[in-house]
């Protein structure tokens, strides 16, 4: 059985160029995780502020 | 419900089935049937992945949930973003450019037959029945509240999305996904709406935040590393991390979504859209069940939601100690009603509320108490334990949403179930003839006769799951069994795509080695420890990776 498909694909015409108001992938990746951080502390921020069960 | 009610849920019906036949001309052989001939655009792939992933259950049972619990259930999601990121470079461009009809061809071309076939079958033996549940679930909610019975509630969703899948196979599928989920999306903000205006007067946001927040019911993020707690931002991260990455990256009834994209830029631009979208539609639906929280502050709630367990104990010779807790139950509310609104004049008037919050926090404890000596109490009389939960966004549905929007949000939880369903219709009839009958039954015949074939996969499938729905009342301990084998196949199976992805080296027999021993670790971890669920797919995954790698080869591939 040959061994195909350990290595990455490429396909220049896929990824090349802009994708929407980002410049690259990875620009795209990027916000997407820091989207994911700033959720964890706007859920964390709320935890904490929201809680009124008691001194 | 009434006339205009009838009137909106039956348009839903008539629009879907149209839409369907309008999109369904458009499919050519059976590349058009399974992946719409590779020719769909980002945004209505994104809105099936996400309506495939939101069944009823996620409707209905996610706020009965957060009523009970709060928003902690929004950390199973946190890490979907990320797994979106890791899917869109490690798993897109291996599937959508080795032109595969199935995640599980993949494993061939990588790997070996016996890999790819023991995959397949899983899926389909774990889908199969979960098909069923799709329908079962919603229609013995819906029976119990709108008392439909319950074999013409599954029978009319079985036969609707049974018809337009099978006339337009995944296009009508993607289409009509995408009309349900803008009609979940609509459900959504009208049930808020709905249940912001149903508050009394005087009664603003500010003061449901607080009276939310006595309770704790805001508490998203649990920080505690105890791995027996089922919810934490740890189990979230980690097991919700390698959970989003098997169901999306795995499971057929995804993986075929975006591969229908007119490109790889299409296909990853569907995923990034749902890494987007789906934490915030989970917070929405989860809010509705903290207000709910709230709002019966204010109106008394049935003791327990299930009317037909409390009709079945009020039969019973223990009816009296039901009614006794009832009463029970109705003092204490009234007693949080008084001092929740004594509270209020209290913040409006700028006086201390502290006093009258402990004792709204204490009438809180003692309800609860109350309501779980009921729960119990019915549980002994049933002779098995029930989900209460699942009865508490339908019972308020039916009581208090105004006439024509009871439709509509009726109309929503069906569409919820069908948007699940027909997924997994077109998944397994994919699986079905792709990865069976094609690769080892009928490889040589043409196309016209591989779309009958698929067709026929796809009505047998929908029969097989409408059997399973009829009889899931009675295949309780069968069902939960599947469920878990389920829950430790999942993991696993990441393992052997993680394998395929990453290791060079590694090899069909490792794969399939790994796959069983990650399987029967996982089922070890199960039964031996109490670790939260969330963590199997992280067992698992490891496993398998692990073994493969040790008997396949150690040398990590290059990029």
């Amino acid at each position: 059985m040959p061994d195909r498909g350990h290595v990455q694909p490429t396909d220049p015409n896929d990824d090349g160029g802009p994708i929407g108001i980002f410049p690259t992938w990875r620009a795209l990746y990027t916000t997407v995780v820091v989207y994911a951080l700033v959720l964890i502390v706007i859920f964390y921020i709320l935890s904490v502020s929201l809680d009124f069960s008691g001194p | 419900m009434t006339a205009p009610d009838w009137l909106i849920f039956g348009a839903y019906f008539a629009l879907v089935l149209g839409f369907a036949y309008y999109q369904s001309r458009k499919n050519v052989g059976v590349e058009g049937y399974f992946l719409a001939n590779r020719r769909l655009p980002w945004g209505a792939i994104g809105l099936s992945v996400m309506a495939t992933q939101a069944s009823a259950i996620t409707f209905i049972g996610t706020t009965g949930q957060a009523f009970d619990d709060g928003m902690e259930f929004i950390q199973v999601y946190l890490a979907l973003p990320l797994a979106m990121v890791v899917l869109c470079i490690f798993f897109v461009p291996f599937f959508y450019r080795a032109k595969v009809f199935t995640a599980y061809e993949y494993l061939e071309q990588r790997f070996d037959p016996k890999t790819r076939s023991l995959t397949a079958f899983l899926f389909l033996v774990q889908r199969g029945i979960g098909a069923g549940i799709i329908m079962y679930a919603p229609a013995i909610i819906l029976s119990v509240i709108l008392g439909w019975d319950e074999t013409v509630t599954i029978m009319i969703m079985a036969a609707v999305t049974i018809a337009y899948t099978l006339m337009g196979g995944i296009t009508a599928v993607v289409w009509t996904d995408v009309i349900q989920m803008l009609m979940a999306f609509a459900g959504i903000i009208v049930a808020l709406i709905v249940l912001f205006t149903a508050l009394p007067t005087g009664v603003g946001v500010g003061d449901v935040v607080y009276i939310g927040g006595i309770q704790e019911m805001w508490r998203s993020i649990d920080l505690s590393w105890d791995p027996t707690n089922t919810y934490t931002i740890w189990s979230g991260l980690f097991g919700g991390l390698f959970l989003a990455l098997a169901y999306f990256g795995t499971d057929q009834s995804q993986v075929q979504r975006y591969l229908t994209a007119k490109s790889l830029t299409q296909s990853r631009m569907s995923l990034i859209f749902n890494a987007f979208l789906k934490v915030p539609m989970q917070f929405l639906i989860l809010s509705i069940g903290v207000l709910l929280f709230v709002f019966y502050h204010f109106e008394e709630p049935p003791l327990v939601f299930n009317s037909a367990e409390v009709a079945l104990v009020e039969q019973s010779p223990r009816a009296v100690e039901y009614d006794a807790l009832e009463s029970r139950f109705s003092e204490l509310h009234a007693g949080r009603r008084a001092a929740a609104f004594e509270l209020l004049d209290a913040r409006e008037a700028g006086a201390d509320p502290g006093a009258l919050r402990d004792r709204i926090s204490a009438s809180d404890q003692d309800l609860r108490a109350v309501r779980d000596e009921a729960k119990a109490l019915v549980s002994d009389v049933r002779g098995t334990s029930s989900n209460d939960v699942n009865y508490v966004f339908p019972t308020y549905l039916i009581t208090y949403v105004p006439a024509g929007l009871l439709g509509l949000l009726i109309a929503v939880i069906f569409a919820a179930a069908m948007s699940s369903l027909d997924s997994e219709l077109t998944a397994l009839s994919s699986a079905t003839v792709i990865d069976f009958y094609k690769r080892w039954l009928n490889p040589d015949a043409s196309d016209a006769h591989y779309l009958l074939v698929s067709r026929l996969a796809t009505l047998v499938w929908g029969l097989f799951a409408m059997l399973i729905a009829f009889q899931a009342g009675q295949l309780g301990s069968l069902i939960e069994l599947v469920n878990q084998v389920g829950s430790f196949f999942y993991g696993s199976l990441l393992g052997v795509f993680l394998l395929a992805f990453l290791m060079k080296r590694a090899t069909g027999t490792g794969a399939f080695v790994g796959l069983i021993l990650g399987m029967v670790s996982v089922a070890a971890v199960a039964t031996l420890t109490d670790i939260s669920w969330l963590y199997y797919n992280v067992v698992g995954a490891v496993v398998v990776f692990a073994v493969g790698t040790a008997l396949g080869g150690s040398r990590s591939r290059p990029v």
